[in-house]
């Protein structure tokens, strides 16, 4: 067994999961993650489903998952699957739908901190927020808590964020970008130009409370512009952003996480940053983004 | 499924399958049967904060009254109207 933190979760692996943070041994883990068989009713299909008391995720030509009460990942792997594809999806769409099951708000976002402020970027595939995040970590000196998924969870009604693992995963362009050469990393799946950067001198796995999140929106305009939402129009807007929402249809039909995230967003400032759809001006992003936390201060 | 006619004399009530949370000032309604969304902002989130047991049009708008400057045959006459709008997108129910 190898074990993990990851979400402010101890996990206990039969697979290597090397883009983690490992721990030492866990006597009680809240998270197992085991091989095991699971029967697939619809092959050379993907799709997800309730099965009795499990979330079944079926990704074709890579394995099938079955998700159980937040604590439990079984996984069967198809013959022929590349180990980095499977971790792909385990971390993925599987821990999303654990992450769901306990109620926790996964979002489609990065997390970075500078010494005052916690900030996250939400944003699709190409918004930009793997690549600011970057930047401001390597560049700025800014702390790295999370890539792709950050966890959110209200303790004491104070909304913190919850660690994922010191990775990220950037295109080919970006990785160039910010001067880095792509030769000197894995691709996060064989024949895809992604690849997979380790930042762990950056990495933090120290849960703390969030400030801000910037919403990252290209769109066809000449300049960055940013805009505060208040009230009802944060939760519309961060709801586009919750990862893997379309399992909540099965995980939650009580739609408890439209609470969750309500309580969430109270105090949380959150911001709509549309930036060109064109080029990456990331330095204009940059400075945008630590004028506004300037901005915050004089609040 | 009543279909009363909308008078001051007749109860108002959130109907059960309505999520609200609130959101900074704002409420926002999730409508579970239907699955739509509404915002709601000071005198529509007073109307709504003020129907989670059933009241008499009359009452609330006696409450209205107190809380907001409005004459009161306008509070009358646009709180009815209100309500039917809640009323058509099933989030309320009228009880004569």
């Amino acid at each position: 067994m190898y074990f993990y933190s990851i979400y402010g979760l101890m996990v206990a692996s039969e697979f290597p999961l090397p883009e983690l943070l490992a721990i030492e041994d866990v006597y009680s883990p809240d998270v197992v993650i085991q091989n095991g068989e699971i029967p697939n009713p619809f092959p050379h299909q993907s799709y997800f489903c309730a099965l009795e008391d499990r979330f079944i995720i079926a990704v074709e030509d890579v394995a099938r998952f079955a998700v159980h009460d937040g604590r439990e990942i079984v996984v069967d792997q198809e013959a022929g699957a590349h180990d980095d594809t499977l971790r792909l999806y385990l971390l993925g769409s599987a821990f999303g739908a654990l992450l769901h099951q306990r109620g926790f708000l996964p979002l489609h976002a990065s997390c970075v901190a500078a010494p005052d402020r916690t900030m996250l970027f939400c944003g699709h595939s190409g918004a930009g927020k793997s690549t600011l995040a970057a930047a401001l970590c390597r560049n700025s000196g800014y702390q790295f808590l999370a890539d792709d998924i950050s966890v959110l969870r209200l303790e004491n009604e104070t909304p913190m964020i919850y660690p994922g693992y010191p990775q990220l995963k950037l295109w080919h362009n970006s990785v160039e970008k910010l001067e880095m050469n792509a030769q000197d990393f894995r691709r996060v799946r064989p024949a895809v130009e992604k690849f997979a950067v380790p930042l762990r001198d950056q990495f933090t796995d120290q849960q703390r409370p969030f400030h801000v999140i910037y919403l990252l929106t290209p769109s066809d305009v000449p300049t960055i512009t940013l805009t505060p939402l208040k009230g009802i129009e944060k939760l519309l807007a961060i709801k586009k952003d919750i990862y893997r929402a379309e399992f909540l249809d099965v995980i939650d039909p009580k739609n408890s996480y439209f609470q969750t995230a309500a309580s969430l967003l109270n105090t949380v400032r959150v911001v709509r940053v549309v930036r060109p759809i064109e080029g990456f001006h990331l330095d204009a992003l940059v400075e945008a983004i630590q004028r506004d936390a300037q901005l915050i201060e004089l609040l | 499924m009543s279909s009363s006619p909308l008078t001051r004399n007749v109860l108002v009530v959130r109907l059960s399958g309505v999520l609200s949370v609130t959101v900074d000032d704002d409420v926002m309604l999730l409508n579970m049967a239907t699955s739509k969304y509404y915002g709601l902002q000071k005198v529509s989130r007073f109307i709504w904060d003020n129907i989670d047991q059933p009241i008499r049009v009359d009452e609330l708008c006696t409450r209205l009254q107190n809380e907001f400057s409005v004459d009161a045959e306008t509070c009358e006459r646009e709180t009815l109207m209100f309500l039917e709008q809640l009323r058509t997108n099933q989030l309320i129910e009228v009880k004569p």
